[in-house]
């Protein structure tokens, strides 16, 4: 094959193959290929979260390609990527949130332990009982603080009586490091709280349902440094009783709070490893151009 | 001085000047909405003000037995058939001693109201010992005396009395044997051919009524229609065929939904003529289409946020729906609602056509008695020919507008108190 032959084919592949990054999505001259199968170790042993081949279309566009990942117990995810990759996407297949979206599709298999998450004769309310989620935007409800906690365990009837409501509005608050600036004023209105104090409640409300896996939607993008670094200490606390899957544009913020972290590029899962591995030594050159902030 | 800002100078002022003509248009416009607000008003509060107040007159009059032909005021049957217009006739030319001849004696006659009777009659029923005994009594002018007593003295000149009839009121005014008092028939009595002793208090029950069967029927269902489509609904060619429908529905001119009332209600289902309960049912169908469009737009405008928290709770679409989307939806809806009430409330043509239309002197006790309703009450009166009821029109429009205004002051007020800010 000469020179020329391999032009030819390189461009039919521009042209056709929608794993070509080309410079529309970056600031360098070179076009880089989305790799076939995932980069680094997407697996782990006995997982908590275990999804394959999963694939989602909103109406025909396809928005994920063939994801699969494992969340492992106790373990902190992070999910990145440029804007419109996926993430928030994938995020929401994992308690179903997407269905709430008339024209969105899912197809490949989502396993919550044992449990088919996309089965038909699972309940959704059971399902996010167990994988609760939070936000991007604070949004407690209209109701006091109490209730926005007490919202979640009054619904599931975990609470027969109001000392046990009590407590569990108590210990979610406590976990979620708001109790001390709250506990006075439990019946003001929730959004009366500034920013970061919502977001707080907001994780206090989830995990008040004592969920097994937490999903956050870049819960921290609305937030001041402040806000945000108390959320973080937040969920790295969190993490020694729940499993969580975070979205963030903020890779300082990955690094900070995660074990594991997967590069998402236009719907296809490039690189995931061990938060450290992707940041120090990224696999592939896609994810090195996005963490170096080449693209993004 | 750079170059911008020199072209900014130059344009500032024109950009100033178009702001200010704007500002004028605006100011413009709303003057001539004030204006005919104004103008309507003074019209009618003009009019409408001396339906308020009657005139009655003062009488020496006799119970005696002989001419009202009773002799035991205990038996009712006699008490029914007494002569009680010969005693007013009577004590009327004992004012006017020098009334002679047929004609005269009627004419002076005719300035008492025929409600003077009714009064006598149930005096005397509850008291039977007045019978025989003499009482100076204020009674009801006719609509004509009342009607010349209450305009102008440049204006009398066209009173419908005759120049006799008005040298006795005017002798009467002088002597201070009339004097104006509030207007109670007004408020305590239906409909009558005699203006005087006409009241719009069957109107006000049968709007009541009407209304009650509307909102009972309307709210509901439209605030269920609502939800249905909004939250429940698929998305597809059925659901987009409903929706153009129904905003379709919300142009029909209403008297369609009166034929419709008629065919369906009256003819296909037997239900009874000029009922408020027809009327109900028809104004029902009139006013889904704005509740159900103004419900709609109030549950687009919950943020999406609040039902994706719930729901990433677990919460299930029911619970998001009863719990959070309706209480911060129902602001709105009552607004919906109660500007469909109101439109409901002044519309007189679908209930034309279902008979409300009718003249009903007893008075409405339930939503199955013949009834009218206040703005089909305006159209009666104001087709009359009798002079006092341009008045009563006037004043029977001050009333529905006083309801109006009433259940619009309501509605801004409920979506202030129930309003959350988030």
């Amino acid at each position: 094959m000469d020179i020329a032959e391999k032009m030819n084919v390189f461009q039919d592949a521009v042209q056709v193959d929608p794993r070509v990054v080309t410079q529309e999505h970056m600031m360098t001259e070179e076009n880089l290929y989305i790799p076939e199968k995932t980069v680094g170790a997407p697996f782990v042993d006995d997982p908590k979260m275990r999804m394959r081949d999963v694939n989602v279309f909103y109406d025909t566009d396809q928005a994920i390609h063939g994801v699969s990942l494992d969340i492992g117990k106790n373990e902190v995810v992070a999910l990145i990527g440029p804007s419109g990759c996926g993430k928030s996407t994938f995020l929401r297949c994992m308690n179903r949130m997407n269905d709430t979206i008339d024209i969105c599709r899912v197809e490949g298999s989502l396993h919550l332990e044992n449990q088919d998450i996309y089965d038909p004769k699972l309940d959704v309310v059971e399902l996010r009982a167990r994988v609760g989620m939070v936000f991007q935007k604070p949004n407690p409800f209209p109701k006091s603080i109490y209730d926005n906690v007490a919202y979640g365990p009054r619904i599931h009837g975990l609470a027969n009586r109001k000392t046990d409501l009590d407590e569990i509005v108590e210990n979610s608050l406590r976990k979620a490091g708001l109790w001390d600036e709250v506990k006075d004023r439990l019946d003001s209105p929730g959004t009366g709280l500034s920013g970061g104090q919502q977001q707080r409640l907001c994780i206090a409300r989830t995990i008040a349902v004592s969920p097994e896996v937490v999903l956050m939607d870049e819960p921290c993008s609305a937030l001041d440094p402040i806000a945000t670094a108390k959320i973080e200490e937040l969920i790295r606390e969190l993490s020694e009783s729940y499993t969580i899957a975070i979205v963030t544009h903020s890779m300082q913020q990955a690094a900070r709070v995660s074990q594991r972290t997967a590069y998402f590029h236009l719907g296809w899962l490039v690189e995931m490893n061990d938060t450290d591995t992707v940041f120090t030594k990224p696999q592939h050159e896609l994810t090195e151009s996005y963490i170096t902030g080449r693209f993004g | 001085m750079s170059v911008t800002t020199e072209q900014v100078r130059k344009t500032l002022a024109r950009r100033y000047r178009a702001e200010k003509r704007f500002k004028a248009y605006g100011i413009c416009a709303i003057s001539i909405g004030l204006l005919a607000l104004l103008l309507l008003f003074t019209d009618i509060i003009g009019k409408g003000y001396r339906a308020f107040y009657e005139y009655s007159v003062a009488l020496q009059i006799t119970f005696d037995p002989e001419t009202l032909e009773i002799d035991d005021p205990r038996d009712l049957e006699q008490l029914q058939y007494g002569n009680y217009e010969a005693v007013v006739r009577e004590a009327l030319q004992a004012r006017f001693p020098g009334v002679e001849g047929r004609e005269d004696k009627r004419a002076l006659a005719a300035l008492v109201s025929t409600a003077a009777g009714y009064l006598l009659r149930d005096m005397l029923e509850n008291s039977p010992e007045l019978l025989g005994q003499t009482h100076t009594l204020w009674l009801q002018l006719d609509d004509d005396a009342d009607m010349f007593l209450k305009t102008s003295e440049a204006k009398r000149k066209m009173a419908r009395l005759s120049d006799q009839q008005q040298a006795w009121m005017v002798e009467l005014e002088q002597s201070n044997e009339v004097r104006a008092g509030f207007n109670h028939s007004l408020f305590t009595r239906g409909d009558s051919r005699e203006p005087e002793q006409a009241g719009i208090l069957g109107a006000i029950l049968g709007s009541l009524f009407t209304m009650l069967v509307t909102l009972a029927l309307s709210f509901p269902i439209g605030v269920a229609a609502a939800v249905y489509l909004e939250e429940f609904a698929p998305k597809n060619r059925f659901t987009d065929f409903i929706e153009v429908n129904i905003n379709n529905l919300a142009a029909v001119p209403s008297i369609i939904f009166g034929l419709l009332g008629l065919a369906v209600f009256i003819g296909l289902f037997g239900m009874p003529r000029s009922v408020p309960l027809v009327g109900g049912l028809v104004l029902t169908l009139m006013t889904l289409p704005t509740i159900i469009i103004s419900s709609r737009a109030a549950i687009k405008a919950v943020p999406p946020s609040i039902r994706q928290a719930a729901m990433g709770l677990g919460a299930s679409k029911m619970q998001v729906v009863l719990q959070f989307v309706l209480p911060l939806a129902l602001p709105g809806m009552l607004t919906g609602g109660i500007i469909g009430m109101a439109q409901a409330l002044g519309e007189t043509a679908p209930l034309l056509m279902i008979g409300m239309v009718a003249f009903i002197v007893e008075l409405p006790t339930g939503a199955m008695d013949a009834a009218t309703v206040l703005p089909v009450q305006v159209f009666l009166w104001a087709s009359s020919p009798e002079q006092s009821f341009v008045t009563m029109t006037s004043a029977a429009i001050m009333v529905l507008m006083t309801f109006l205004i009433t259940m619009n002051t309501l509605a801004v007020v409920m979506r202030k108190r129930l309003e959350r800010r988030w």
